[in-house]
């Protein structure tokens, strides 16, 4: 059991680095393109 | 009256209101985009509300406490970070989506672009399996919550439901379901903010505590391994779930680009205190030695002895609007899939008319069907979650990477998707549940990793733009 939780353990640290890895500049080397602004917006902000 | 007709008027009073709201909203629908998603138009209010409304299932009301009840402390936070962090993990793909995918409706679009037909075809068959699946144990889920806990009988529960449902999600599409989400949250929070603090107040915070240390000292243990591997195996579970599955895509796209990842990353935080503020409620089982018959009733069993007649009405109406919200959410995005990725393909020059009116009869045909399938309650709800589990954690990181990585080699994805599912499988059947996601989740990482730093691919972003362009032309 120890070491499938020391397994879940790493796994979930590496799905997250590279969840998030932009701010960690994992994928640095990546050109980023431009979405386009809405239209129109339905808020309650 | 007995409390079966009682328990039967209040989802019928509920179900009006829905169904009066939903059409009021349905007035200003005209275009298939409102329908099936509508493009950053939603702000922090109702994309909060939206995606808590869907993530905030039945399930997470009744097994957050079983869990709880089950694993003490160490359960109740791993059922949090299930749901929890797989929301907070998704917000930077959300932002990524608007940047790459700008025109998309689902997530078939992504996979179209990104990937070759094997790889598209692939996704489309897994994600309907998943995504019904998904629907399937809403609809098996609450009635069996109905029928053990209300006493309203299950056909009967599994009919209201869906028949409540399929009305208000019919006639406006996405707008109903978010616009209803916000109102649905309200009634949902009643539960989590109002009745577990009445039933702290009745019995008291050091009773129960001393009641666990005394009763089952194990429950406060925060280095139990049983918890442990559910506390880092349910999120890789979670993660992959809410990255496969379409609604999430849905919302991404409808959120406005700013507040994106402000939204996922709050919705996740906001939706990780549910549980947890429902479990609570299995302490004092554990610690009053209170035991439910059945022990996915725990929260509603303990919720009715310690805070009456008001605390077991708001539990019905709070798990009721979870269980319709989900379910609605799920039509809508089966709706969407079905229609970008399958009827477009057949008919590209459909127009915005008959997108519509095909649109809605799929929602109706879905719903019934979903109905259909519930009613024989064929397998639990759990139960079906980890099964689904070893297919979503296969495709985390062909997802993932294929959103942040121009080297990720689209034959790697496909072989690692493949490889992942039959490795999680025989995992699965040979040695549990949980360890078989794991095992899914590194076959496909290690597949995607090593064989794409191997055969690099050099993935141009400008073929993602292209994904819904078509369908823009056809307004």
């Amino acid at each position: 059991m120890i070491g499938w939780i020391i397994a879940s353990i790493v796994l979930f640290i590496i799905t997250l680095v590279s969840a998030f890895g932009t701010y960690f500049g994992l994928y640095k080397e990546e050109v980023e393109p431009k979405g386009v602004e809405p239209e129109n917006e339905l808020s309650l902000d | 009256m007995s409390s079966l007709w009682i328990n039967v008027l209040i989802i019928l009073a509920l179900g009006a209101v829905f169904i009066i709201s939903s059409w009021y909203i349905s007035r200003k629908v005209s275009s298939i985009d409102e329908y099936v998603g509508g493009r950053g138009k939603l702000g922090v209010a109702f994309g909060t509300t939206s995606l808590l409304a869907f993530w905030i299932t039945g399930n997470t009301v009744m097994a957050g406490p079983e869990a709880a009840y089950n694993d003490g402390i160490l359960g109740a936070l791993g059922y949090a970070a299930l749901g929890g962090v797989a929301v907070i993990a998704f917000a930077p793909l959300a932002k990524r989506i608007h940047e790459v995918v700008p025109n998309g409706r689902t997530v078939g679009d992504f996979f179209r672009h990104r990937f070759d037909t094997k790889n598209y075809n692939l996704f489309i068959v897994l994600s309907l399996v998943w995504v019904f699946g998904f629907l399937m144990t809403q609809g098996i889920g609450g009635g069996l919550l109905l029928e053990q806990v209300f006493d309203i009988p299950y056909e009967l529960a599994v009919i209201l439901t869906f028949f409540i449902v399929i009305v208000y999600s019919t006639m406006g599409g996405f707008s109903s379901v978010t616009g209803l989400a916000f109102f649905q949250v309200m009634l949902i929070l009643v539960v989590i903010v109002v009745v577990p603090p009445l039933v702290y107040l009745t019995v008291g915070v050091s009773p129960v505590y001393e009641g666990m240390q005394a009763f089952d000292l194990g429950s406060l243990d925060l280095l139990a391994p049983a918890g442990l591997l559910l506390l880092f195996a349910g999120p890789i579970l979670g993660i992959g779930e809410v990255f496969m599955d379409n609604t999430f895509w849905q919302r991404a796209y409808a959120i406005r680009k700013d507040k994106v990842t402000q939204i996922f990353s709050l919705s996740g935080i906001g939706w990780f205190f549910v549980p947890i503020a429902v479990a609570t409620l299995a302490f004092v089982a554990i610690g009053t030695q209170q035991a439910p018959k059945e022990v996915n009733q725990v929260a509603p069993f303990i919720a009715e002895i310690y805070g009456g007649e008001f605390a077991s009405w708001a539990f019905l109406i709070g798990v009721w609007a979870a269980l319709a919200s989900s379910i609605a959410a799920l039509l809508n995005s089966i709706t969407s899939l079905i229609l970008n990725d399958i009827y477009l393909k057949f008919k590209p020059k459909a127009t915005n008319d008959q997108q519509l009116s095909f649109a809605k009869k799929l929602t109706i045909a879905i719903g019934v069907l979903g109905l259909l399938v519930s009613l024989p309650k064929i397998t639990s709800m759990l139960q079906m979650l980890f099964f689904l589990g070893v297919v979503n954690a296969a495709l985390i990181f062909p997802i993932m990477y294929g959103l942040f990585w121009k080297k990720l080699n689209p034959n790697m994805s496909f072989v690692a998707a493949i490889s992942a599912i039959i490795t999680g499988y025989i995992v699965y059947y040979s040695v549990g549940s949980l360890q078989g996601v794991v095992v899914s989740g590194y076959v496909s990482f290690l597949v995607c990793w090593v064989g794409s730093m191997l055969k690099p691919d050099n993935f141009d972003w400008k073929r993602l733009e292209l994904a819904g362009v078509g369908q823009e032309e056809n307004k």
